[in-house]
C-alpha cells in the first residue's frame, strides 16, 4: 500500500511538472521581444510617390548623379531599394555621401562643414505587445499607444516648408550630439539626423534640422 | 471503485522496480555503449556504473533593480519591459559592467554625496536604468516626454581606453563623429555608442572597406571624449529604431536597459 502512495504522490508531482504547475515562488516575468511589422503605404501615399518621381528638382538631380561615376552607383543602389530614398537636393553633397541600404531600410551618411548627416528611412517597424504609454508617472494607458512627444517650438519657415514638401508626423528631438528630426512620407518612417561638435555648434540647432529634412528629394527607390 | 486509464499509465510509469523504472525485463546492469575498441564479452572486466550526470549550474545573476527604477530624485523612468533589441551582443566586450548614473552617482553634478567618478560605489552592482533621466532632451518614451536617450555603464574599473567594447549586431558603422560612433544594425535599429576613445577607434576603422563589422567585433574602447566637454569615464549607448506606435510610424529612441540586461544575462552565462 505504501508503494502504491508513493507511486501516486510521483505522479502527481510529474503530472505538475509536465503542466508546468508553480511548486514553488514564481520567476519574474520575462520580457518581451519587440516584434517587426511591414509599414503599409497608403492610396494617398502611393500618390505622392509617384508625384515625388515626376518632381522636376529630383529628376534633374538624378540626372547629374547618373553622369558622376562618384555616385552612378549610388543611384543604381537607390534605385533597387524597397524603400523611397530620400537624399539631399545638393550634387556636391551627394558627391561624398554613402548610401547603405538593407532589409526595408536604409542609410545615407554625409558631412556638410564639420557636421555629419544620417537620413534613414524604413518600410518597417518594430512593436511592443507590451509597452505602456508612458504619458504620465504611473498611469496606465492603452497597450498598443506610445506617447509620442510633443513637437517644441521651430522656425515658422522651416516648418511651413516641411508641411509643403508633405512631411506628417513632424517631431523634433535635440540629443546629445545635435537634433534628429522624424517624420513620415510615401507611408514610410524618416530620420534626419545631425551630429555635431556638441550642443550649441553652428548650423546644429532644430530650424536647421528641419529645413534640411524638407529639402529631401527623391533619389530613387519604393518600387 | 474503477480508477481511470490515466491514472492506471502514471503508476506504471512511476512505480519503479529495484532494477529499473523502464518496465523491461529485469536483467543485466546497462551501462553506456561501447566506444570503439573497447573490450567486451564476458571474459572482460566488469562494466563500470554510468557516470552520474552533474547537475545543471545554477544560472548567474547579479543584483539589478528594474526597468524605470531610476536613482532617487532623477525624474521618472520608463517601466516598459520591452526588449527592443532582442537577441543584441552586451555592448562590452567583458563583464564586469555597471549601467549606472553619471549625473546622479558619485563624481556626478547631482552626486548623493562626497567621492569622485571613480569611488567603488559606482563599481559596483546593483546596475540602474538611466533612461529618462532628468534631461532637457526630448523623449517620446519617457513619462515626462523628455529625459536621457541612452544607457550609462561604466566598465569594469575606472580606466580609460582600456575597457573594450563591441558590435551590438552585424552592421555596418555608417559615421565617426568627433565623439560618436553610428552602427547601424542589418535588423535595421541604429545603435550609438559615445565617449569612446575616438583616435583609436579611427585607426580600427581607417576607411570606408572597414566599417563593415560583426556582431561583437570590437569597436573601440571607453573613454570620456565628449568633444572638448569634460564627462565620465564611461559608455553612452542608445538604440534608435522605427517604432508603430499605434498611431502612425516614427522613428525614436527606444529604452536601452531591458535590451541591456537581457544580453548581459547570457554575457555572464557564457551565451553572449
Amino acid at each position: 500500500m505504501n508503494r502504491v502512495q508513493a507511486a501516486l504522490s510521483g505522479a502527481v508531482m510529474a503530472a505538475a511538472a509536465l503542466a508546468g504547475v508553480a511548486t514553488s515562488q514564481a520567476p519574474p516575468p520575462s520580457p518581451v521581444a519587440a516584434v517587426q511589422v511591414d509599414l503599409p503605404r497608403s492610396r494617398e501615399d502611393a500618390a505622392a510617390l509617384a508625384r515625388a518621381r515626376q518632381d522636376p528638382l529630383a529628376a534633374r538631380i538624378r540626372s547629374v548623379m547618373a553622369q558622376d561615376p562618384r555616385t552612378a552607383a549610388m543611384l543604381q543602389l537607390a534605385a533597387e531599394s524597397p524603400v523611397p530614398v530620400l537624399g539631399p537636393s545638393d550634387p556636391a553633397l551627394l558627391a561624398a555621401a554613402r548610401l547603405f541600404t538593407g532589409d526595408r531600410h536604409y542609410m545615407m551618411s554625409l558631412e556638410r562643414g564639420g557636421q555629419v548627416i544620417e537620413i534613414y528611412g524604413s518600410t518597417k517597424a518594430f512593436r511592443s505587445p507590451v509597452a505602456q504609454t508612458p504619458g504620465a508617472a504611473g498611469r496606465t494607458a492603452a497597450p498598443t499607444r506610445l506617447a509620442v512627444a510633443r513637437a517644441p517650438a521651430r522656425s515658422a519657415a522651416a516648418a511651413r516648408r516641411a508641411q509643403a514638401a508633405g512631411l506628417a508626423n513632424l517631431r523634433t528631438e535635440q540629443t546629445e550630439y545635435g537634433h534628429d528630426v522624424a517624420f513620415s512620407r510615401f507611408g514610410a518612417a524618416y530620420s534626419v539626423s545631425l551630429i555635431c561638435d556638441g550642443q550649441g555648434a553652428p548650423g546644429c540647432g532644430e530650424a536647421d534640422a528641419v529645413a534640411f529634412a524638407a529639402s529631401l528629394v527623391l533619389i530613387g527607390g519604393g518600387a | 471503485m474503477r480508477r481511470p486509464a490515466s491514472l492506471a499509465a502514471l503508476l506504471l510509469l512511476t512505480a519503479c522496480s529495484p532494477t529499473g523504472c523502464d518496465g523491461t525485463t529485469p536483467g543485466p546492469e546497462k551501462g553506456p555503449p561501447p566506444a570503439p575498441g573497447d573490450a567486451v564479452g564476458p571474459s572482460g572486466p566488469p562494466a563500470e556504473p554510468p557516470p552520474e550526470t552533474p547537475p545543471e549550474p545554477e544560472p548567474v545573476d547579479w543584483p539589478h533593480e528594474p526597468p524605470g527604477g531610476l536613482a532617487s530624485g532623477s525624474g521618472s523612468g520608463a517601466t516598459d519591459p520591452t526588449v527592443w533589441a532582442a537577441g543584441m551582443r552586451f555592448p562590452m566586450k567583458a563583464a564586469p559592467a555597471y549601467a549606472n548614473s553619471q549625473v546622479y552617482g558619485y563624481g556626478g553634478f547631482a552626486a548623493p554625496g562626497p567621492g569622485g567618478q571613480c569611488d567603488p560605489r559606482n563599481y559596483s552592482y546593483p546596475w540602474r536604468d538611466n533612461f529618462c533621466e532628468t534631461r532637457s532632451w526630448t523623449n517620446g518614451m519617457c513619462p515626462a516626454g523628455r529625459g536621457h536617450q541612452g544607457q550609462d555603464i561604466r566598465p569594469a574599473s575606472c580606466e580609460k581606453k582600456v575597457h573594450e567594447v563591441v558590435a551590438a549586431e552585424n552592421g555596418r558603422i555608417t559615421s565617426i563623429g568627433s565623439y560618436t560612433v553610428t552602427l547601424l544594425g542589418d535588423s535595421g535599429r541604429i545603435y550609438r555608442y559615445l565617449h569612446m576613445d575616438m583616435a583609436g577607434v579611427h585607426a580600427l576603422f581607417p576607411d570606408a572597406a572597414s566599417r563593415t563589422v560583426a556582431r561583437g567585433q570590437t569597436l573601440g574602447k571607453v573613454s570620456a571624449d565628449f568633444g572638448g566637454s569634460a564627462t565620465t569615464i564611461h559608455l553612452h549607448f542608445e538604440i534608435k529604431a522605427p517604432v508603430d506606435t499605434g498611431s502612425g510610424p516614427t522613428v525614436m529612441f527606444v529604452p536601452t536597459y531591458p535590451s541591456l540586461v537581457d544580453s548581459y544575462g547570457r554575457l555572464l552565462n557564457g551565451a553572449a
